[in-house]
């Protein structure tokens, strides 16, 4: 007899996982149908990220992550608006997945091995990053070299906390680490000056500093020392689940490639183009093997756009984070981002 | 001294208790049914999740650095010696804001119940601030306004052989080699080098919890020393005991009495509230095993049972130590 669900995820809420564990009923038997019954899709996302998940004027939260939940909804549901937001820490995210407190983590979380083989995986990377620090604009150090010694302020539990236990270690440095809860905290410390400088992805560094009145007191170190390869999560042993989020991801990116945006989205699918009728679902049977219907990605783009205007919508250089695209801009652009082969 | 006969149960008493017995055994059984719904529910969960469950992970090279260790704790350090040096950095916070607390409460417990006055109304202001102020609003507040009042690095402030800023407080150690000396504090690049660091996290979490926890246990103390009959003072009086000596001689130990076992209660919660640490950067339990460890190993249902093990200990220790003392309290008045 399972406990109500409601129990169960207020004690993964509030950490209490072993406790989660042992009074919830059996594993999800499968997300999709969870989501198609609740007629909602819960996702996980960053408490405080401008551009990626933040609080707007009005209250409501947008941003990067926030468009790939709605477009997982619009694939999953048909329509975009039914989601269901928790902002939630590293601790609670990763003990939430598996759970069923989320379905999936619209994040900033990076994929690496340990977490992969623990159980979180990466249906595909939407956010090609590299950690870089931030120090005080009258710092003696201009490059990573001259950091000998320095206190850093960080994240807890993020992959930054290895990267800079591995590359001092590697380059017979020194440093003193001082953790943080909280993105914000660790980073009100480092303007406290407790700090000589903060590691982060650097999309994380553009989100912070683009929120500060003096962010000209600031300087980025030109050196990138990680790669951090960032999309969604699912929880493991969800095979169809895991395909309808890489795919509906897929979609976004393979949008932009063949030139379909949300405004064009409905002539586009009486387009004579194989690709684009393959991607659209006018032929094809890719969807109801998924679960859902053979449009999903129709929906998806008509909900939110190609991934490169849900880029210049949230991060990119008409916006106060004024990212350009870099690493993320299309293979054919000289990036590293492009679609699976819909086919 | 005869022994007393054994009390042979009558039927009729038996038949008064019998419903309190059958109460305990249906209780017992739900708890044991609650219980084994949980094991098994449990297995078949981390079955159905592929998850694989152990402690091994401990004794993998944990790869990250501690700020503050008791130990000596190097990235090539294991997981485990990373478990050893929070839980260390827990009780010594617990063991600075114990005493501090204590001290802080006593003081305030005497202010007011002195005469009305400054120090009266003081005490009282003290008290209703401090305990109806969120704790973590505390320790945040401590811990940020200590960063933006402390003068940076290169402005350290220079206290005799006393080192302060916004790093931290940093005390001369004595060096033994090559020749005893003073091992001064001073700047060098980026870092202090020399002497010994107490960390700001460690000072602002120290006073949070100092503060927080002796307005109440001043209330308890209060409460302990008014229990004392006024007769006990006015006889320490007649046999010439008379201010610090009546109180820490008769009135203290006499209200210790009634004062210990919420004390102790106070004491667990502090120890609890200690896990606050990870708002502010103080390396503790619940930061680097519930939060580092945790996420870097992806064991988070073992690192959180950790966590939960740890706390459970600490507290299960309190309160061994305050029924010990209390057991030695009634002993010595012959109860």
């Amino acid at each position: 007899m399972p406990l109500p669900r409601a129990l169960c995820n207020a004690s993964t809420m509030s950490g209490m996982l072993t406790a989660a564990f042992a009074l919830c009923g059996a594993a999800r038997a499968d997300v999709l149908d969870d989501v198609k019954a609740n007629g909602v899709l819960k996702c996980g996302v960053t408490l405080s990220a401008p551009g990626f998940s933040a609080e707007n004027n009005e209250g409501k939260r947008d941003g990067f992550d926030i468009d790939l939940c709605k477009a997982i909804a619009a694939a999953a549901l048909g329509d975009e608006t039914k989601i269901q937001l928790t902002p939630m820490d590293l601790k609670t995210a990763f003990a939430g997945l598996p759970t069923g407190v989320v379905d999936v983590l619209t994040h900033r979380f990076t994929w690496t091995e340990s977490r992969d083989v623990g159980g979180l995986k990466f249906p595909k990377i939407m956010f090609f990053d590299g950690q870089g620090f931030v120090v005080n604009q009258k710092s003696k150090a201009n490059k990573i070299a001259d950091l000998n010694n320095a206190t850093i302020c960080t994240l807890q539990g993020s992959t930054s906390e290895l990267i800079v236990a591995s590359y001092f270690g590697a380059h017979k440095m020194k440093y003193k680490i001082v953790t943080f809860a909280s993105a914000e905290q660790a980073w009100d410390a480092f303007v406290g000056k407790r700090c000589d400088t903060v590691i982060n992805d650097r999309s994380g560094l553009a989100a912070r500093l683009a929120k500060l009145p003096n962010k000209d007191d600031y300087k980025v170190l030109a050196e990138t020392v990680s790669n951090e390869p960032i999309g969604p999560i699912v929880a493991q042993g969800q095979p169809r689940w895991e395909a309808l989020v890489r795919f509906t991801l897929n979609a976004l990116v393979a949008a932009e490639e063949l030139g379909v945006t949300r405004a064009n989205v409905d002539d586009q699918r009486n387009s004579q183009n194989p690709d684009v009728q393959r991607l659209l679902g006018t032929t094809g049977d890719f969807g109801s093997k998924m679960g859902v219907g053979n449009d999903y990605a129709y929906k998806a783009i008509k909900a939110v756009g190609n991934y490169g205007e849900i880029w210049d919508r949230n991060v990119g250089p008409k916006t106060p984070l004024r990212l350009d695209r870099g690493r993320n801009a299309l293979v054919a652009n000289g990036g590293l981002m492009m679609s699976i082969p819909i086919r | 001294m005869t022994a007393a006969p054994k009390p042979r149960i009558s039927r009729a008493v038996l038949k008064e208790r019998l419903p309190g017995y059958l109460g305990q055994a249906l209780l017992l059984a739900v708890v044991a049914w609650l219980a084994w719904r949980g094991v098994s529910n449990f297995q078949a969960n981390v079955r159905a999740l592929h998850l694989s469950v152990g402690f091994g992970f401990l004794h993998q090279e944990a790869g990250f650095q501690i700020a503050q260790s008791l130990i000596a704790f190097t990235p090539t350090s294991t997981y485990l010696d990373a478990v050893i040096a929070a839980a260390l950095n827990t009780l010594l916070v617990i063991a600075l804001a114990g005493v501090l607390s204590t001290l802080i409460g006593l003081c305030i417990a005497f202010g007011r119940l002195a005469p009305p006055g400054l120090v009266h109304g003081a005490s009282a202001v003290y008290v209703e601030v401090f305990r109806n102020v969120p704790l973590l609003l505390q320790i945040l507040f401590w811990y940020f306004s200590a960063i933006a009042f402390l003068p940076g690095l290169e402005d350290s402030l220079q206290i005799g052989p006393v080192l302060l800023n916004n790093r931290g407080l940093f005390l001369p150690g004595v060096q033994f080699d090559p020749t005893i000396a003073l091992n001064r504090p001073h700047v060098e690049g980026f870092d202090v080098v020399g002497g010994f660091a107490i960390q700001p996290e460690l000072i602002a979490l120290t006073l949070g919890l100092s503060i927080y926890n002796s307005a109440f246990l001043a209330e308890i103390f209060r409460a302990g020393i008014l229990s004392v009959p006024r007769g006990q003072i006015e006889a320490a009086a007649t046999v010439g005991l008379t201010g610090v000596r009546a109180a820490v001689l008769i009135v203290l130990p006499q209200a210790l009495r009634v004062a210990l076992p919420a004390a102790g209660g106070q004491y667990q919660t502090l120890a609890k509230a200690s896990s606050l640490a990870a708002a502010i950067g103080y390396p503790d339990i619940m930061q680097i095993v519930g939060g580092t460890v945790a996420s870097q190993t992806s064991q988070a249902l073992e690192a959180m049972a950790l966590v939960i093990l740890l706390y459970a200990a600490i507290n299960l220790v309190i309160a061994l130590i305050v029924a010990l003392a209390n057991r030695r309290l009634l002993k010595h008045e012959g109860r």
